[in-house]
């Protein structure tokens, strides 16, 4: 049984194409945001990400997915935009506005644990944040983010190692226990 | 311990799925043997969750469901570049509307339009080039809206009262004076006393 989206994107790739990525959007964003803390901001790079992907369709090789692809493209513009972002607002100045603003709490969850790794993952640097958050968030197995962010399979695994012992040992330091 | 340190990356590919079914086993069977290793994978399950809870779907940074992230949208709504584009394009609808309606006022208040009762179109003899007379109704009564400038004659140029009563004054007007009524025209009315 053909559905009516498989039905279009066989007549018409493009179609098929755009349907597609459109489907990733909320994941999209979501990353776009844990790099950039501005839901605004990431929503702008999804959409700069989609035409980016539109126009550059033809040189899409297939050696990957496209959502890897995507994802791969949605993570350097968001680079991109935090490093130009840093120059206009201090990454301090965000995080306390962040801080204020941030009244939800998972109730399960203590609030000071959660303050405490938000403010720990932000020192991480990116090549370790990163594949960390979106293993742990999006769900995404070694091999997708080793396709999106374009590196070795072991470098994956080295990289989230490293991340989460740093966490865990930054815990200890603070006295708090995981 | 140098086998434990082994064990710690492992560690962490297993809460991540990364590992074959053998070596899964062989993590299993170590951390149910060694506190330590037990107590790391427990570590990294816990905060697995924390980042996945805390900062994931359910939490704080999915910015899409996010209920911080919608809470700012609505303290701000400015920040939304969309609600900026449809109040900027409201502006300029209402600045639009707004001078059309002030440029009519405007126009109105200088030059009221003039109600012509009747307006004829004949050559007239002996009389001047250009000639034309406006009446407006005013309160029931005919009213001699304009001759201001009145060009080559001073008062009526021509008059008379028809066999219907009604009486005609012919002037020169400057309204006219650049298009094709200039000559041809005149306006009169009925039984009017007004003059």
């Amino acid at each position: 049984m053909i559905m009516p989206a498989e039905a279009s994107s066989e007549g018409d790739p493009a179609q098929g194409f755009v349907e597609e990525i459109c489907g990733y959007r909320q994941n999209l964003v979501n990353v776009a945001y844990r790099i950039l803390y501005d839901i605004e901001a990431a929503r702008d790079i999804v959409q700069d990400s989609y035409i980016a992907a539109i126009e550059r369709t033809g040189t899409f090789d297939g050696k990957s997915s496209r959502k890897t692809w995507l994802y791969r493209i949605v993570i350097n513009k968001s680079i991109d935009a935090r490093r130009r972002s840093r120059r206009r607002l201090g990454l301090l100045e965000r995080y306390f506005r962040e801080e204020v603003s941030c009244g939800h709490r998972n109730p399960a969850d203590n609030a000071d644990d959660l303050d405490l790794i938000r403010r720990m993952l932000d020192k991480m640097p990116d090549a370790q944040r990163i594949p960390l958050l979106l293993c742990d968030i999006d769900g995404l197995s070694y091999e997708e983010i080793a396709e999106i962010l374009q590196i070795s399979l072991n470098t994956v695994r080295t990289r989230i190692f490293r991340c989460r012992e740093k966490l865990r040992k930054e815990f200890q330091k603070s006295g708090s226990s995981l | 311990m140098s086998e434990c340190a082994q064990f710690k990356r492992r560690i962490s590919r297993y809460i991540d799925n990364d590992l074959n079914e053998l070596d899964k086993r062989g993590i299993e069977l170590h951390c149910a043997s060694c506190p330590a290793c037990g107590e790391l994978l427990a570590s990294y399950r816990r905060l697995k969750h924390h980042i996945r809870n805390g900062f994931g779907p359910a939490g704080y940074a999915d910015a899409e469901s996010d209920p911080v992230s919608r809470a700012k949208v609505k303290v701000d709504p400015f920040t939304s570049r969309t609600v900026r584009l449809q109040l900027a394009a409201l502006l300029a609808l209402t600045a639009i509307l707004l001078s059309g309606i002030i440029l009519k006022v405007a126009h109105r208040a200088v030059r009221p339009f003039p109600v012509i009762i009747e307006r004829e179109s004949c050559r007239i003899m002996n009389s001047p080039l250009g000639t034309l007379v406006y009446y407006q109704e005013l309160a029931g009564a005919a009213v001699h809206l304009q001759y201001g400038t009145i060009e080559g004659i001073s008062g009526a140029a021509y008059g008379d009262t028809g066999s219907d009563g009604s009486s005609r004054f012919i002037y020169e007007s400057p309204l006219f004076a650049d298009n094709a009524y200039v000559g041809n025209h005149y306006a009169s009315i009925q039984n009017s006393s007004f003059f």
